[in-house]
């Protein structure tokens, strides 16, 4: 039955028809892609030995909001001096707050369908896996998923979905509209960004009539070698028809886009300069890169040892090295920080620029309201560092000086694609996060909150009024009308 | 590249100067949107350099189209109406397409 499910016939013939060739050659320049391996390799090689004075140059620039170049990035990647990190890792915190302020988004992944015809030898919802228990997610299963995300105060998910016909854009669309339209009192989910496998532009034109957040689609190695070892079937094996799936996004008018790697497939340093080469290959075409980078790393999963045999996998300090680096070479764009990681690396590295974050996490299909008690791998597609509640989390963020955003306003009020990334870079977006943080934090607390996380946030919450009134004297009022009807009881008022 | 929004190049040139007139004219910021569930994307108008930070009005003009805005009423009533009409029209044309 699971085997049908994941290579039948009509699965397969299904999967021959996915790719578009047209739709990837449109992109190429004299028939090659963006990511050109040797010339990154030979960057790395000439960057080798940057001077502090190079460095500090660079990491200046960074801190007036500019893009890296290539060879700059490549010249932090090879930093060695320890002294010259901790200026980097100073620096990187610095820029994250002149862009987003001291705020965190949360969010909570809902895992919709572990249906799959791809086979990533990384992965534990790769086809061959007999272990892991196939499942989708019925639309009432979805709707009492969305229920009890929304009884635990989250109003951000990211939705995500395996490559499979019977988890295909219809699927996706409907299990959208279900978790838009599912209340608990006044609670509501109001913003779904979507994981989910590349697709068509026509596929993609309806995908965005629901009103989606950020597309992620990420390109897990940009490494052509490695990619075609670890990816050795299906549609997924196809390098470029992934990497140019936000290309046609962006091309399909969903302008809000999310890009990633998978860190531990290979060379780390390679994986920051291919998303550098991402952000720049849609920034040349559209006029705006990526709404945000992931940088998970591999996981353990069920009966996937490629996993333990991985020579690339990343320590901890080179995890904090990369994230650094990520956030000086593209200082504006969103950084998202997930429960892979356990709660000391998410403490850890939070401050060199992380600006969201998942809580209560849970990647089984159907687990949040099966309430279950501990992780099952066979359940997963890995396993998880922190499955802390979102209260807990909270807690830990607001003792760190950090609070914690609820906002959805942006894309609600236009602020979206180039509008929102241009108002990130001359730092005038900051202002709205913190004003809406202020404002959905208030929200949470109230409807939410522990007695103990309260007493935290009530801190974090009137040093942030107190900014407010200094900063922002002219809207201060404004603020503080708003402010109090949410205290009376008003809910989802935003700047 | 054109971009998949449901207006044309062209009539993204028109609502930019739209918006821009407007500025001019009655020192109020607004910006178009194509209205997709929750979302509402942006299309053409107000430019960062002019932002203010303000409470911002979401007026939808037809099921697809909306117009945001820090002071929308200070534009006056008739006004209002002329701009309401052109998108109007346009999300007519864009309903025939």
């Amino acid at each position: 039955m699971s085997t049908q499910l994941v290579s039948g016939p009509s699965v397969i013939e299904w999967a021959n028809n996915v790719i578009e060739k047209d739709e990837i050659t449109r992109y190429l320049d004299d028939g090659r892609d963006f990511i050109d391996d040797e010339k990154i390799k030979k960057l790395l090689h000439q960057n080798k030995h940057p001077t502090p004075h190079k460095v500090r140059h660079i990491i200046e620039k960074s801190l007036c909001i500019e893009r890296l170049e290539p060879e700059e990035t490549a010249a932090l990647l090879n930093v060695k001096d320890r002294g010259l990190w901790d200026e980097m890792f100073q620096a990187a915190g610095e820029v994250k707050r002149r862009v987003y302020d001291n705020r965190i988004v949360t969010f909570a992944p809902l895992y919709c369908s572990n249906l799959c015809v791809n086979n990533c030898l990384y992965c534990g919802f790769r086809k061959e896996n007999t272990l892991v228990k196939r499942r989708r997610l019925t639309l009432e299963e979805v709707r009492r998923e969305t229920e009890a995300l929304i009884s635990s105060g989250h109003k951000r998910l990211i939705a995500v979905y395996g490559e499979h016909p019977l988890s295909d854009v219809n699927y996706i669309t409907d299990t959208l509209r279900t978790i838009y339209e599912t209340k608990v009192g006044n609670g509501e989910i109001r913003r779904v960004n979507v994981n989910a496998p590349p697709m068509s532009i026509e596929k993609l034109k309806i995908l965005k009539e629901v009103g989606i957040g950020t597309f992620q689609v990420f390109q897990e190695t940009y490494h052509h070698q490695t990619y075609k070892r670890v990816h050795p079937s299906s549609i997924k094996s196809n390098y470029r028809w992934r990497l140019y799936a936000l290309h046609r996004a962006m091309e399909a008018g969903v302008d809000d886009v999310g890009i990633g790697a998978l860190f531990g497939l290979y060379d780390w340093r390679f994986e920051v300069m291919g998303l550098l080469y991402h952000t720049m290959s849609l920034e040349d075409h559209f006029g705006v890169g990526p709404h945000t980078i992931s940088f998970p790393r591999l996981e353990p999963a069920a009966n996937t040892p490629f996993i333990q045999e991985s020579k690339y996998k990343v320590s901890d300090e080179d995890f904090k090295k990369l994230i650094t680096v990520i956030r000086l070479s593209v200082p504006y764009t969103g950084m998202i920080l997930t429960a892979r990681e356990p709660p000391h690396i998410r403490k850890e590295v939070i401050p060199l620029g992380v600006t969201q974050t998942d809580a209560s996490t849970r990647i089984g299909i159907g687990t949040y309201s099966a309430r279950y008690p501990k992780q099952e791998a066979e359940k997963q597609q890995f396993l998880l560092g922190d499955t802390r509640s979102l209260d807990e989390v909270i807690k830990e963020l607001a003792l760190a000086g950090y609070i914690t955003s609820f906002c959805t306003a942006g894309y609600r009020c236009g602020r979206t694609g180039k509008c929102i990334m241009d108002m990130l870079k001359k730092g005038k977006e900051r202002w709205f996060c913190k004003l809406n943080a202020v404002l959905t934090f208030r929200e949470w607390l109230d409807d939410f909150a522990s007695e103990e996380t309260k007493e935290v946030g009530e801190m974090i919450i009137r040093k942030e009024i107190k900014e407010i009134k200094e900063k922002l004297p002219q809207i201060y009022p404004k603020f503080m009308e708003y402010y109090r009807r949410i205290e009376n009881g008003e809910r989802d008022l935003f700047f | 590249m054109e971009k998949g929004t449901c207006f044309s190049s062209i009539e993204i040139k028109k609502l930019t100067n739209l918006a821009k007139l407007i500025k001019k004219k009655y020192g109020v910021n607004v910006w178009f949107v194509e209205i997709l569930g929750k979302r509402w994307s942006y299309v053409a108008g107000q430019r960062v350099e002019d932002s203010s930070i303000f409470p911002y009005e979401c007026v939808p003009i037809s099921e697809r189209f909306g117009v945001v805005s820090d002071r929308w009423k200070q534009i006056p009533l008739e006004s209002r109406e002329q701009i309401k009409s052109l998108l109007d029209d346009m999300a007519r044309e864009y309903e025939q397409k």
